[in-house]
């Protein structure tokens, strides 16, 4: 064989007809060999646009969509994507670096806004309620609280965030544990790096009472301008539960009843007009109901006003269905069945963690994607991609604080193990799920045993995730906030 | 190739070696009469498209030749506008390359490494270990706080 390269005798046209068969990985190796083929491969847009797809969390400026992205920009999301795969894979993952955040209060509840905003919601103190708090965690090192509400409000609310279309803006939901008569608060708050946060503006957009709307609110969800809630009312021991829909933009809202034999109901509603309905039957199946609520969002917005005439009462039966096929599990004692549900109203998936409260536990990823014409690609579908799993602390173990990165590839929760004559122990757990299509499941431990942490896990009330970068949240109770990057 | 054959012209292959084009030939004789694939069969980018990395048995066998041919035929197969020919011949470099280390590549296929230490070292970025991280970290912390000291003694 002559001393030369044949390969890079190639011409550069069938160079990039080899290139085309090859997956972002062996891209990236390929690119890495020489400084041919890294001018090469690295400059060429065409390259980079013609990867079938980066089957990885992208770490994607808002609102940017792979297309519009040049070849290098692309190559340089790809190459830190693989890398954040890589340590985020390694068991336990390696630590890249662990930052602090003084941020005061009792951390209780935190969202992770892609692409760089964290939003808190602390305690500070019995006189002083609470706060939401935005913070701008681009740099982990020089985090920075760009806004602040104080809330007069003894109890932590729960919440529910989405950035709004501008990406300047953070569209926030308080509820539960709000002061009666209030079971809905609706934020629109700008973050701008740099500006004073001013503590006495509100930024209060909507507020809904119990004399408008009676009841409580379970679950919320945020898609675009519009916004889903789950309201359960108890009469006689009995609930009844109630769907609200309100337009952010103009303050009107509705509600409809729906009638399903399911419990621990969650909801989720996506941009074109289908709204997905979570909970368990019969405490076997996790099942999933969609419904085409397009033209009950039209007549929304049309009507002129506040709280239109409840023409259709009803949700009207489900546009499909989707049930685990899961064994019922065989239930330990004192253990109660959960799950948890990812959050991205622009992903065509909905994915789900089961915890069974048994042995296995099970990943689910329910298909929503549907097309123009309204229909949904998945409907012949009857089985939903279900992967079963064991969690590293074993069945005895119970996960909480659970989140999902945006589009359910992976996901933090913390376990705690009781064992029977020894303390409890903490463990914070990875993750790493398939994406549509199928591929394996990877849960194990996020960080060695017994290592040298400058914090304890069990002080930990809240986690975060922002999957793309590989950087997890923890929120404890002593008033800080630590990042850690994988 | 419809419309090279329709010609009395003899072609001119001043690039193809007589071994070559004897395979090459080999090659269209037996996929004779298959339908040709569309021609935009591979401009649409739906996810529909599969990117199959798989050849067929016959193909498999038939590319099982050293380095040296197969790039040989590659490049007739282009020379001579043989899609599926060049595809067969493409993804089987594709596959040699599958899950293969940059060094194991540069092996492989005889390229020189030219990058200087420097250069390599940014594109492999080494992570620290946990101990030097958790020291760094309380490092850091300290100096917060001595600057943090200082700032309120002024």
């Amino acid at each position: 064989m002559s001393k030369e390269s044949l390969l890079l005798g190639l011409p550069d046209d069938v160079l990039f007809h080899i290139v085309a068969h090859m997956n972002v990985e062996e891209v990236i190796s390929f690119h890495q060999t020489c400084r041919v083929l890294h001018a090469l491969i690295g400059s060429t847009d065409y390259i980079w646009h013609n990867i079938l797809t980066i089957d990885l969390p992208l770490n994607l400026p808002h609102g940017a969509r792979i297309h519009s992205l040049s070849g290098s920009e692309l190559r340089q999301l790809s190459v830190q994507a693989l890398r954040v795969d890589h340590g985020w894979r390694k068991n336990p993952a390696s630590l890249k670096a662990l930052n602090r955040i003084q941020h005061r209060g009792i951390v209780g509840e935190m969202k992770y806004l892609p692409p760089r905003w964290l939003v808190t919601m602390s305690r500070v103190s019995e006189s002083l309620g609470c706060a939401l708090s935005i913070w701008d965690c681009d740099d982990p090192n020089k985090a920075e609280k760009v806004q602040q509400v104080s809330l007069n409000t003894p109890n932590q609310p729960m919440i529910s965030v989405a950035l709004a279309e501008d990406g300047l803006h953070a569209l926030v939901v308080m509820y539960g544990r709000l002061p009666r008569p209030e079971i809905l608060r609706v934020y629109f708050i700008p973050m701008q790096r740099g500006l004073p946060s001013v503590d006495n503006h509100t930024y209060l957009i909507s507020r809904i009472t119990t004399d408008e709307v009676p009841g409580s609110v379970f679950d919320t969800h945020i898609c675009g301008k519009t916004i889903s809630c789950l309201i359960a009312r108890f009469s006689n021991n009995l609930a009844t539960y109630h769907i609200l829909f309100l337009d952010t933009q103009t303050g009107k809202y509705r509600t409809v009843d729906f009638d399903v034999p399911q419990s621990a109901l969650r909801v989720r509603l996506f941009p074109d007009s289908f709204l997905a309905l979570a909970g368990f039957e019969n405490n076997k199946s996790l099942h999933l109901r969609l419904y085409n609520v397009a033209s009950l969002l039209q007549s929304l917005r049309e009507s002129p006003e506040i709280r239109p005439s409840p023409a259709a009462t009803s949700l009207g039966e489900p546009y499909a269905e989707f049930s685990s096929s899961t064994d019922p599990p065989l239930l330990l004692l004192g253990r109660g069945r959960e799950y948890e549900l990812s959050n991205n109203c622009n992903s065509n998936t909905i994915a789900a963690i089961d915890f069974c409260g048994g042995m296995i536990d099970y990943f689910l990823r329910f298909p929503v994607y549907s097309n123009e014409m309204g229909l949904t690609r998945y409907q012949d579908q009857e089985e939903v991609p279900t992967y079963p799993f064991n969690r590293p602390r074993g069945a005895f173990a119970t996960p909480g604080v659970v989140s999902f990165g945006d589009t359910g590839r992976r996901a933090v929760w913390i376990e705690r193990r009781l064992d029977f004559d020894d303390a409890p122990t903490w463990a914070l757990v990875k993750g790493t799920f398939p994406s549509h299509r199928s591929g394996p499941v990877h849960v194990g431990l996020l960080l060695p045993d017994h290592m040298a942490l400058p914090f304890k896990l069990e002080a930990c009330l809240s986690t975060a995730l922002d999957e793309a970068r590989g950087r997890v949240y923890l929120g404890l109770y002593t008033g800080e906030v630590y990042i850690l990057d994988f | 190739m419809k419309n090279v054959g329709e010609s009395d012209q003899p072609i001119p292959l001043p690039n193809v070696s007589s071994s070559v084009l004897k395979k090459v030939l080999e090659y269209c004789e037996h996929h004779r009469g298959e339908p040709l694939p569309a021609p935009d069969a591979d401009t649409s980018q739906d996810d529909t498209r599969k990117r199959t990395t798989d050849i067929s048995e016959w193909d498999q066998k038939f590319i099982t030749v050293d380095q040296e041919m197969l790039f040989e035929i590659i490049l007739a197969a282009n020379y001579l506008d043989i899609k599926s020919l060049l595809d067969v011949g493409c993804k089987t470099v594709a596959n040699m390359i599958k899950g293969k280390t940059p060094e194991e590549i540069r092996k492989l296929f005889n390229i020189v490494n030219d990058f200087t230490p420097e250069e390599e070292v940014r594109l492999l970025a080494l992570p620290h270990s946990y101990h030097q991280l958790i020291l760094s970290f309380w490092h850091h912390q300290a100096q917060i706080k001595k600057e943090n000291e200082w700032a309120e003694d002024r």
